[in-house]
């Protein structure tokens, strides 16, 4: 199948998934909810979900709707609290949610290019003078999101792995997201950071060098809520578990995410090695 | 053909080479200034985009949103087909945005730079090209439409010249050629001799055509040059956009361009003063006279009152002079620069309208001059509230005044989609009907809105921006453009508020614990002085009901004295541990072990109309705390909760772990991140006013009434905590009940406690003690207490005494009892005097209060043995046989 095929296909979804939002208040009451936290704007987070929620809602013969969370707060609230039937979730959020509200069926996880992990990295000019963590004592820290695993936990993690506290930074600051993050440094205004591999590899021609790599992590996960019945959330599993195997499937799931090749079952304990990193590092109120 | 014919052609052809040479050099001069023209024209729309693009950059980069500077850079270039160049580099060189497109096939490229800075430091540079193909292809017709029109003319003024000089000059010379023809047919000799005269008079006749020839020729292309200047001039003049007119030295206005027209009206041959102004001289300060005066060019501004509004123009005079460098005439050149000033004046009403205010009049000078600035009858400004669905307004302006702040729901409005994207909200008609739910916009009678997220520098919306209209408004970026500048003043504002706000709060902190820590020390000092008298009290009272028989009437009343001085007892140790000077018995534990403990106890106090709940978390960490203060701090707040339910209601004890970060631990004096264990009590009763939040941990406060209360039982908690290197936070809202947080921090090693078996029996021995305290009556007391249990006791009033006493026994020394405060030497130098007489002696401190820093570590660390006053028979025989035998 060609990609201009999938392209049309998925452009065809989003122009029905728009049209079915219209009217998604008037079924929500019989359908599913997917719940999203907001780590895109809203129009660009019901362009990547709703072909998804079109696409299960199609399988399952009932619509899926998606509802993207205020903050990730909000979003971890909502999930542990289970008010939505089944919701995306970053891999930090994962952890915290299950912290406070205890585990939620795994629905999948994501595979990127084949691999469902990924990692962060510390990154610093080519032309910098670093060569180890303890070189940034009192230097200027870029981190992305406060809220976000490879751009803020995973690179806080790295720090005091390699002795440096935050206190002992000159100063640090949170840019949003990762191109602000790689940017900033590449400019001068910082002179490291913390962003996830995909985005190195992006800057690294530009000029970013890496200075540390942290352990690889489990990807993104979708998870049900537990009032779900067990069948149902078989039958979903099921469904995205098979979505690499169907052309429509492939497409849709490159249409969430560039180079995702497929969904993969998870186990709880996959998100472990982040659970004992987020255990190292100092939280906000116990989570974020 | 003759030869007459062939001296015509010459003249002729010489003329035709020399008009088309004319032309051909004014056209080349008039096209070479038109494609100048037109690259100063496209220079400057370069100039422009670098400003635009600066302006954007700038804020963007500002706002540390590097990836929404590259991004709307990229997005910018790219909608522009003639932008064949676009990038953006930082002050280390670095590249950060940049977009390139092919230069079209034959066409040149013009480049511009610019660098801006902020604050003095370098910000960014930009770096624009366009192609010129636009230039390149006008000026290529433009030269077909010269060389056309060259040619035509040249061959219409051939051809008139052609026929006028045969009719003015070849026909006169022909029919004079004829008669001197005939002459010499008829004449032959005649001519023969007068040949020669002829021939002179032919030479003459000749040289005379010539002449008149080449005079009427020189007329001809001086009026047809004067008029093809003159038409060069009239489209020049047409082509320019500003308005350009002349005036004679009469100031009679004796031109204007189609633009002067069109701004001023057709006045030529009117008197400018009396045209623009209706005056019937000439106006103040014309800068025309100036220069009619001075020579020079003068530039001034204009400000005209016109139908579209207050119009603004620069205007420009320049001298024309003649041959002989006299003035004869002033040009005059006004360009409409509102737009210009509009713009300027709008970032100065902002710089002076909020530049000396802060907080609210901040705010209402924002949108005041916001709506006043974009021509909108209404804009605010306000700020998301914490729960993250209502705003709070901070400044409304309603058209005429300020309109009352107000809060509202989110959902349902044009600032949710602001703050669910973080992006512009503009909705330029029919706003009402977009957002029905939305009540504020049909109050307001609103039409159009436009609203901008306010972004903090981590990128998270604190808040919203906006103006309304009554009327539909037309969609373009300049008003987003003025609402972002607005918007960035804005974000500064509350990021200022919120420091400030941060900075009192600390500022209170600091002053709440140094009052907290004066007070303490006044009450660590008066307890002191009451645990001896208190010892005196109890010790004897116990002795003496230790020596009265059963039927004894006396039993009684010394029962009560013993209460009395018990209950004494118990408030001096709630003001110890307010003053954290309570000597701890700390043990690892668990505090669910103690809330379930004091279960039982808490339900009879608390009554049967208030029901009690336990709730515990899971893998429950062990904190490092005296058993019994745990349980003072829960019994404490459960009567103050009880007493906050007079009609019943529900009462819940929880314990939890929880993971406090430094933010937390900063707006907490004392407490240091890490892992914690929180112990909530929460009930649902009357609550508290902000007023007694402030004050609840003050000792001696009380909401109770007079005699119900001691206003010891919160800040014996507050104390208490402190001593543990905890922390307590109250929250209330009256009417809503009131919860209570204990954080303790977790204890490193999960040890379950030991405890300590109380023994019934007062142990007896016979070995030597020596009893130093200044106070006499402690001295007896000791003395009175330990002799009758076998145990030689000497006492003395002071270290240098004891000391003396020492050094002329010639028995060991079992035990030292030694107070701590002493006047003179203190107990700890004299346990180390002593020491060095007699090593093996055993010291146990005595005090009511440790003052000593290091000493009270030193206890609590079990690192020297301390009783704890008041002292009571028991207690100190079961210490001192401890320590004995130990």
């Amino acid at each position: 199948m060609t990609s201009g095929f999938i392209h049309r296909r998925v452009t065809g979804l989003v122009f029905v998934a728009a049209l079915l939002s219209f009217y998604h208040t008037a079924w929500a009451a019989e359908g599913l909810s997917l719940g999203v936290h907001p780590y895109l704007s809203a129009p660009a987070v019901q362009e990547r979900f709703v072909p998804l929620a079109i696409f299960l809602g199609g399988k399952l013969k009932r619509p899926v709707t998606v509802l993207i969370s205020r903050n990730y707060e909000d979003h971890v609230e909502k999930v542990g609290q289970n008010m939505y039937d089944f919701a995306y979730l970053g891999s930090a959020s994962y952890v915290e949610m299950v912290e406070h509200y205890g585990e939620k069926p795994i629905l999948a996880r994501l595979e990127v290019k084949g691999r469902p992990l990924f990692r962060g990295v510390i990154v610093v000019r080519k032309d910098s003078a670093f060569r180890s963590l303890s070189d940034l004592t009192g230097r200027r820290f870029a981190f992305g999101d406060p809220d976000s695993t490879m751009s803020s936990i995973i690179p806080q993690y790295l720090l005091l792995e390699g002795g440096i506290d935050l206190r002992l930074l000159g100063s640090y600051a949170h840019l949003g997201n990762h191109d602000n993050v790689a940017l900033s440094i590449l400019i001068g205004d910082f002179d490291a950071g913390g962003v996830k591999e995909e985005v190195f590899t992006e800057y690294e021609e530009k000029g970013l060098r890496a200075l540390a790599y942290s352990p690889y992590v489990s990807e993104y996960l979708f998870v049900a809520g537990t009032h779900l019945p067990k069948d149902e959330i078989a039958r979903i599993r099921g469904l995205m578990l098979e979505m690499k195997n169907d052309a429509q499937g492939r497409a849709v799931l490159t249409n969430l995410r560039r180079n995702a090749t497929g969904l993969v079952p998870a186990r709880d304990r996959d998100y472990d090695s982040l659970r004992r990193i987020m255990g190292r590092i100092s939280l906000p109120g116990g989570g974020r | 053909m003759s030869p007459s014919s062939s001296a015509r052609r010459r003249p002729l052809l010489a003329f035709i080479g020399i008009m088309v040479f004319t032309i051909l050099v004014a056209d080349t001069f008039w096209l070479m200034n038109q494609r100048t023209f037109l690259v100063d024209r496209q220079m400057e729309d370069i100039r422009d985009d670098i400003d635009l693009l600066g302006e954007v950059t700038t804020d963007a980069l500002l706002r540390r949103e590097y990836a929404s500077a590259k991004k709307a850079m990229e997005n910018w270039a790219r909608r522009h087909n003639e932008i064949i160049l676009a990038r953006a580099v930082a002050p280390n060189g670095f590249v950060f945005a940049e977009f390139q497109r092919e230069t079209p096939p034959s066409s040149g490229h013009i480049t511009q730079s610019k660098a801006f800075k902020f604050g003095g430091r370098d910000l960014v540079t930009i770096e624009v090209s366009q192609h010129t193909l636009d230039v390149d292809q006008h000026w290529a017709k433009l030269i077909w439409q010269n060389i056309i029109f060259s040619l035509i003319a040249a061959a219409i003024l051939t051809m008139i010249l052609w026929k006028t000089l045969q009719r003015t000059a070849f026909a006169p010379m022909e029919k004079l050629l004829a008669k001197v023809q005939g002459l010499n047919a008829n004449l032959e000799e005649r001519v023969r001799q007068r040949t020669s005269d002829l021939a002179a008079a032919n030479e003459a006749l000749l040289r005379e055509v010539e002449e008149r020839k080449t005079a009427v020729d020189d007329a001809r292309v001086a009026e047809l040059a004067a008029r093809q200047e003159k038409a060069r001039t009239d489209t020049i003049l047409a082509a320019i956009g500003d308005g350009v007119s002349i005036q004679d030295r009469d100031y009679r206005v004796i031109y204007q361009n189609p633009a002067h027209i069109a701004m001023a009206g057709n006045h030529q041959g009117r008197f400018c003063y009396a045209a623009y102004e209706g005056r019937q001289s000439v106006c103040e300060g014309c800068p025309i006279a100036l220069t009619f005066t001075d020579g020079k060019v003068h530039v001034v501004e204009r400000s005209v009152e016109r139908e579209e509004g207050l119009m603004r123009y620069e205007i420009s005079t320049s001298p024309v002079h003649d041959d002989q460098g006299r003035i004869v005439a002033g040009i005059e050149m006004v360009r409409d620069i509102t737009e210009r000033r509009r713009a300027q004046d709008i970032i100065r009403s902002v710089e002076e309208g909020t530049a000396y205010a802060t907080g609210p009049e901040f705010f209402r000078q924002l949108v005041r001059n916001l709506a006043s600035a974009l021509r909108y009858k209404y804009a605010f400004v306000g700020e998301l509230l914490p729960d993250g669905s209502r705003v709070r307004v901070h400044a409304i302006w309603g058209g005429n005044d300020f309109m009352e702040n107000f809060e509202f729901d989110l959902k349902g409005t044009p600032c949710y989609e602001i703050m669910l994207s973080a992006a512009p909200c503009v909705v330029a008609a029919n706003v009402q009907a977009r957002f029905p739910e939305d009540l504020h916009l049909s109050t307001l009678g609103a039409q159009s809105y436009l609203g901008l997220p306010l972004l903090s520098p981590q990128g998270r919306v604190v808040g919203v921006l906006a103006v309304l209209d009554v009327h539909p408004v037309t969609e373009d970026e300049g008003p987003l453009s003025i609402l972002r500048i607005f918007a960035s003043r804005a974000v500064s504002e509350l990021a200022r508020q919120s420091v400030e706000a941060e900075r009192l709060k600390l500022e209170e902190q600091l002053v709440q614990a140094q009052k907290m820590e004066s007070v303490g020390r006044l009450a660590g000092g008066v307890a002191h002085d009451f645990n001896n008298l208190l010892s005196t009290i109890i010790g004897y009272g116990e002795l003496a009901l230790s020596r009265v028989e059963e039927e004894n009437p006396a039993r009684q009343p010394l029962g009560y004295i013993l209460e009395a001085g018990k209950r004494a007892a118990d408030l001096t140790g709630q003001l110890l541990a307010f003053s954290r000077r309570q000597i701890l018995e700390v043990r690892p534990l668990d505090l669910r072990n103690v809330a379930q403990g004091l279960s039982k106890m808490l339900e009879r106090m608390i009554g049967e109309d208030v029901k009690l709940f336990l709730r515990f978390g899971e893998d429950l960490r062990v904190v490092s705390a005296d058993r019994a203060q745990m349980e003072q701090i829960l019994m404490n707040l459960a009567v103050n909760a009880r007493d906050a339910m007079p009609e019943g209601g529900r009462l819940t004890v929880e314990v939890r772990n929880i993971d406090l970060d430094a933010r937390f631990s900063k707006a907490h004096e004392g407490l240091s991140p890490g892992p914690y264990v929180m112990m909530v009590v929460t009930d649902s009763g009357t609550g508290l006013t902000p007023e007694v939040q402030a004050r609840i941990f003050e000792p001696f406060f009380t909401t109770k009434e007079v005699g119900k209360g001691t206003g010891l039982g919160l800040s014996t908690v507050y104390g208490i905590v402190r001593q543990h290197k905890g922390c307590i936070t109250v929250e209330s809202e009256p009417g809503l009940g009131t919860t209570f947080r204990v954080y303790l921090p977790a204890a490193i090693e999960a040890v379950q406690p030991a405890e300590r078996k109380e023994s019934t029996s007062i142990p007896k021995g016979g070995e030597t003690l020596l009893v130093v305290d200044d106070e006499a009556t402690i001295r007896n007391l000791v003395s009175d207490c330990l002799s009758p249990l076998g145990y030689r006791v000497l006492m003395a009033r002071s270290g240098q005494e004891a000391l003396t006493l020492a050094e002329s026994l010639s028995e060991p020394i079992g035990l030292l009892l030694a107070d701590v405060v002493m006047p003179g030497m203190k107990g700890t130098d004299l346990a180390k005097s002593l020491k060095r007489l007699q090593p093996s002696v055993k010291v146990i401190y005595m005090s009511g209060y440790l003052d000593d820093t290091r000493l009270r570590m030193d206890v609590d660390d079990h690192r020297i043995e301390f009783i704890q006053k008041p002292i009571t028979p028991r207690k100190l025989a079961q210490r001192v046989r401890e320590v004995l035998d130990a």
